[in-house]
């Protein structure tokens, strides 16, 4: 049996990297639920908002607070995701009112392909030396950075970005339920039929979704690389879109509350089992056979309808 | 009506493949142009090996680089501490080889059965995300292995001509297409095809789509692990990075796609188109080719998303027989 302080810290750690992997899962949850895209880019633009960071930190004059990337990582990422809708989803899903098994499958590949469009040009960019294949940033929150819970070591600038994840769930949660727009979006998610007979444009509605779902994914990569400021890396995708899935799958598609619990489940799943066995394999493999048996016995989720 | 499936396209292959195997122990062509036909059969194999359960039945896999990298990691174990063992009384490696490649068809394609029975229940993209968690974890869990080398890695000693790498890549190919073929052309073949237009209504006409499925999904991943043994043997033995990398599953998706799902032929095409392209952008990272794939990819699931079989089946309707 491991201590308990090891158990007390899996349980810190782990809602601290849940509630980041959290907005990672957000913005996949929105784009999927509203317009029924599986958006397997999304991962790749979380690596994009993670290298974001490093770039405003540490290859620009003057260098910008790690603190701020985040929200210039979202506005970054709104104008790519409008690249992003016209480039890989208005040809497959503009015209579509109702996805089919087949659009979704289209959609999917075609995600796929911008997927590894992106990959393929951070690596153009790593050839080019623009930007490094393995990053970190010398960058530190406050002195001393730690701070202790409980006798167990608490980085602040973690405790920043868990911070920030929070309000930005309750924010978009409040966009998503409160605003116009917000609303618009809820509702396609719910039947998009309807949603035209009342005058709305759902071309202007999936717009939307694209841009705010890569806004969040890159926000989400610039707030992981705030909690987590080293092995900044292409391959960051591999971890993060496969968990972000589980996530979402996990909360409910469509849900932004339901990613934010999802994400602290998984986070606290993995850093338990990560804790216990000491065992980072067995810690995904544990997250996965999660994602599979929720995935046959409730595909809706816990927050889903 | 059946149509009726012309052999001629099989038959062509095989006859290409056999035809540059004859020129290249006669001396015709070089060993640099023999090894091209040797990747082209390598790389048409595994969009084969796909094809059984994306193109034919309409199911996007992300976990084939697993059942790819189990065909290598046994075909290593058994090459590196059997075989090695053996070498020391100067044994001939191809019985070790064949054995183990063997074991890691059976395994690769016991772990897909299983895998299946669970996740084979998950309809279209729900499917592809159960086998994204696969990779990964797979992944990991093999880099537990210690031989000696560092984290998953195996490295055993054989020597080969490029002559015998032709023998085994064209042998390994005859097996790929011949159940590929039967796959596509068989009672099998015609359920894959209703599971792929409308798996309700499969089901509804009396079609065990579940089996069916399982028995793709299974085949597939036999000819998967058949190649990543392959591969083992030609770089002499295996690293987890690279033989479980998600590239593998990638490359097998983007050819499928080009080529055009729902179709034998496509995939081949598919292949024929993606290699020389593939060689052509390769620089010292590979990864920068996924550029302008990604974005083929893109514009073919856009504009043609029948892919390039499908577009000549629409412009040549007589070469109908040919392209299915």
């Amino acid at each position: 049996m491991p201590e308990a302080s090891v158990i007390l810290a899996s349980i810190i750690y782990g809602v601290l990297y849940g509630s980041v992997l959290g907005i990672v899962a957000s913005g996949l949850s929105i784009i999927w639920g509203v317009m029924k895209v599986v958006n397997l880019s999304h991962g790749y633009w979380a690596v994009v908002g993670a290298y974001t960071t490093v770039v405003l930190y540490k290859y620009i004059q003057p260098s910008i607070d790690p603190l701020l990337s985040p929200y210039i990582a979202f506005l970054l990422g709104a104008v790519f995701g409008g690249f992003f809708y016209y480039a890989a989803l208005h040809l497959v899903i503009g015209k579509v009112e109702t996805m089919t098994l087949k659009a979704e499958m289209s959609s999917l590949l075609s995600t796929f392909g911008f997927g590894i469009a992106i990959y393929g040009f951070l690596f153009f960019l790593i050839g080019r030396g623009y930007i490094g294949q393995f990053e970190s940033i010398d960058w530190t929150l406050g002195n001393p950075p730690s701070l202790e819970i409980s006798g167990i070591a608490v980085r602040k600038a973690q405790l920043a970005a868990a911070g920030m994840a929070t309000l930005i769930i309750v924010l978009v949660d409040l966009f998503l339920k409160r605003t116009t727009l917000g609303m618009a979006i809820s509702a396609v998610a719910q039947d998009s039929r309807a949603v035209s007979l009342v005058g709305i444009d759902p071309v202007r509605v999936k717009l939307a979704t694209a841009v705010i779902s890569t806004g969040l994914a890159l926000m989400a990569g610039a707030l992981f690389t705030v909690a987590y400021p080293s092995g900044i890396n292409p391959d960051l995708e591999a971890k993060l879109a496969p968990l972000s899935f589980v996530i979402v799958v996990l909360g409910g598609l469509g849900s932004v509350i339901g990613s934010y619990i999802g994400g602290i489940i998984i986070g606290l799943t993995y850093m338990l089992t990560f804790g216990i066995t000491g065992s980072d394999p067995l810690a995904l493999a544990v997250t996965f056979i999660m994602l599979i048996v929720v995935l046959v016995v409730k595909p809706t989720g816990l927050f889903g309808r | 009506m059946a149509m009726a499936y012309s052999k001629a396209v099989p038959l062509g292959l095989i006859g290409l493949f056999a035809l540059g195997g004859a020129l290249m122990y006669l001396g015709v062509i070089s060993a640099g142009a023999a090894t091209y036909l040797i990747d082209l059969m390598y790389y048409t194999g595994i969009a084969l090996a796909m094809a059984i359960i994306m193109s034919y039945t309409g199911y996007v896999s992300f976990g084939h680089t697993v059942f790819f990298g189990v065909g290598a990691f046994i075909t290593s174990l058994i090459m590196g501490v059997v075989y090695g063992e053996a070498l020391k009384q100067g044994a001939n490696p191809y019985p070790y080889f064949i054995v183990g490649t063997l074991l890691g068809m059976i395994l690769a394609a016991g772990l897909a059965a299983g895998v299946g029975l669970v996740v084979l229940r998950l309809r279209g993209a729900f499917f592809a995300i159960a086998t994204i968690g696969l990779d990964y974890t797979v992944l990991n869990l093999v880099k537990l292995y210690e031989g000696g080398f560092g984290g998953g890695e195996i490295h055993f000693f054989v020597s080969q001509s490029t002559e015998e790498k032709y023998v085994v890549f064209f042998i390994a190919f005859l097996i790929t297409l011949g159940i590929a073929y039967y796959m596509r052309v068989s009672r099998i073949g015609y359920g894959l095809m209703a599971i792929r237009e409308d798996e309700d209504a499969a089901e509804a006409a009396g079609v065990d789509t579940f089996k069916y499925k399982i028995i793709a999904f299974t085949m597939s991943a036999l000819i998967a692990g058949l190649w990543g043994g392959v591969i083992a043997w030609r770089d002499a033995g295996v690293v987890a990075e690279s033989s479980f990398s998600l590239l593998n599953s990638v490359y097998m998706i983007v050819m499928n796609t080009i080529g055009g799902l729902g179709t034998f032929v496509g995939p081949i095409m598919g292949a024929f188109i993606f290699y020389p392209l593939y060689r052509e952008l390769l620089t010292s990272i590979p990864q920068v080719a996924l550029l302008p794939m990604g974005i083929l990819v893109i514009a073919i699931v856009s504009i043609v998303p029948e892919g390039v079989a499908g577009v000549v089946r629409r412009w040549i309707p007589q070469l109908r027989r040919y392209i299915y």
